[in-house]
């Protein structure tokens, strides 16, 4: 039973389809990956999915519930970890508690209960540009969670790590999804991070981006990094590299 | 441990220059090049500040309690105005260009103006430093409310923030850089605003205590007065540093 349905999304942007016809679904506790060249369309679908972009066609659905151009019924977390310079981790973690009307007390000690599962632990009232690159990220992801909604939207979230830190917290994330539950919608162009994160992997190609491919990784969870070097790992690799170099669009563009 | 050793070194050069200049001046005064009650050396000016101290108490408090106050109505005013001005474009568009205009007004010409209207008591001179503060607050907090980072506008409002709450949890914290920099420079215009409208009218406060005295030629004790102007001044400006350096507690410096 899919949780989170996109149909046939369409958006123009000066009466020209930049993202056509596009249709996927999310189940429970499931993660799956769009991967796709820059500018196919990508972070568009996600601003339509978290609600921000108004589509020009198609609608999504949260169990049954339209929700199309409603913000805040997903989380949605972007590129940047955005965390507020100026309030301590733990404050910027139980922000979303607080908006909604949490006390303050209380709205922390909510967070502190996942401080150590996402490694901030002793950081708690540091301020932000204390922490590191995968610890920001962490962070953000956890203020992410407790904005409590069903589905995660991550938009490239290790996209600006280091390849060490990207790959511990690739594992680090695995983990915690299971434990917690989570069913997120994963943007990358890491090829390799798609295939050991997802359970299903969609590839976004053309112009206007559709998707054109969809990919069952079937590889039971927990993985850890010896998948990496499986050869059912290279054999998925190659299977979406080729649907990508056959994008004809990117080709044309020299890409 | 180095970052104090670092400031002394970078003290040292202001201070030695003004060591120096105080030596010309005292060699220049002493010599009799110049004379003596035309420019007091520096020895008899801080003997003269020393000997008046008990009459000059009372009026510095006058004038220390016109700049405060003037600051603060300037402060809060500008609080307002930065506000309103933030929250509805309008607003903005209409009174932006006619604040910029109207610092180009000559605030010591309105000033004899202020004293007509309100006379000769302490209102004139409050008013005259909140015209005079109100400026450099508002355009920093309202620079300061601008440069909050779009996304996390945007992130909170996906969160379901109300407009209070955005002020509250973004926007103020963001305009506290720009509103400690406009703060030290109005506290630097504070009691130097009050003297200036002291000059043109009233009974007491250190303007008032500098006219009398250059009228009777006493111009060490005007010195005197110029230095505990200064010196006053200096001290708001470091107040209102060591206040921004608590209320910006994430700042590393």
């Amino acid at each position: 039973m899919s949780i989170l349905t996109a149909e046939s999304i369409t958006v123009n942007y000066f009466g020209k389809p930049v993202i056509e016809d596009v249709s996927l679904y999310l189940k429970k506790r499931e993660l799956v990956c769009l991967v796709g060249a820059s500018g196919v369309g990508k972070s568009t679908l996600f601003n339509v999915l978290s609600g921000t972009l108004a589509p020009d066609g198609g609608r999504v659905m949260l169990n049954g519930r339209d929700i199309t151009a409603r913000a805040g019924e997903v989380s949605y977390m972007q590129q940047k970890d955005l965390l507020l310079p100026f309030k301590t981790v733990i404050d910027n973690v139980a922000l979303p508690l607080v908006i909604r009307g949490e006390p303050k007390k209380s709205a922390r000690e909510k967070a502190q209960k996942y401080a150590a599962r996402f490694g901030i632990s002793g950081y708690e009232s540091t301020y932000p540009n204390r922490l590191s690159g995968g610890m920001r990220q962490r962070a953000a992801l956890l203020r992410t969670y407790l904005f409590e909604k069903e589905v995660i939207l991550l938009d490239e979230p290790f996209s600006a790590l280091d390849a060490i830190t990207r790959a511990k917290m690739q594992s680090w994330y695995l983990d915690v999804s299971d434990e917690l539950g989570l069913s997120a919608l994963f943007i990358t162009h890491d090829i390799d991070e798609a295939v050991f994160l997802s359970d299903r992997v969609y590839i976004m190609t053309g112009n206007p981006g559709r998707i054109t491919s969809e990919i069952k990784i079937d590889v039971k969870k927990p993985r850890d990094t010896s998948f990496i070097t499986d050869e059912r790992f290279v054999e998925y690799k190659r299977k979406i590299l080729d649907i990508l170099k056959n994008d004809n669009y990117f080709n044309s563009r020299g890409v | 441990m180095k970052k104090r050793y670092e400031s002394i070194i970078a003290n040292i050069y202001p201070a030695s220059l003004c060591l120096l200049l105080l030596a010309v001046w005292q060699a220049v005064s002493s010599s009799g090049l110049v004379p003596g009650y035309l420019l007091p050396s520096p020895t008899r000016v801080i003997s003269a500040l020393l000997i008046s101290a008990p009459e000059l108490a009372g009026h510095t408090w006058i004038t220390l309690f016109e700049g405060l106050s003037g600051l603060l109505i300037g402060v809060a005013a500008a609080f307002l105005i930065a506000v309103l001005m933030d929250r509805f474009i309008f607003f903005y568009r209409s009174v932006y260009p006619l604040l910029i205009i109207s610092q180009t007004v000559p605030i010591v010409a309105i000033a004899p103006l202020l004293v007509l209207w309100m006379g000769y008591g302490i209102a004139p001179k409050i008013t005259l430093v909140a015209l005079m503060c109100f400026f450099p607050v508002a355009v920093g907090l309202l620079d300061g409310f601008k440069s909050a980072d779009e996304d996390a506008l945007t992130l909170l409002r996906a969160m379901g923030a109300s407009r209070l709450q955005i002020y509250t949890h973004i926007k103020l914290p963001s305009s506290l850089g720009g509103f400690f920099a406009g703060l030290k420079i109005s506290a630097s215009y504070a009691v130097v605003g009050a003297v200036i409208s002291e000059w043109l009218g009233g009974n007491e406060g250190l303007g008032v205590y500098m006219t009398r005295v250059r009228k009777s030629y006493a111009y060490d004790k005007m010195f005197a007065v110029i230095v505990l102007v200064s010196i006053l001044s200096l001290v708001l400006i470091r107040l209102v540093k060591t206040i921004q350096k608590y209320s910006m507690p994430w700042e590393d410096n």
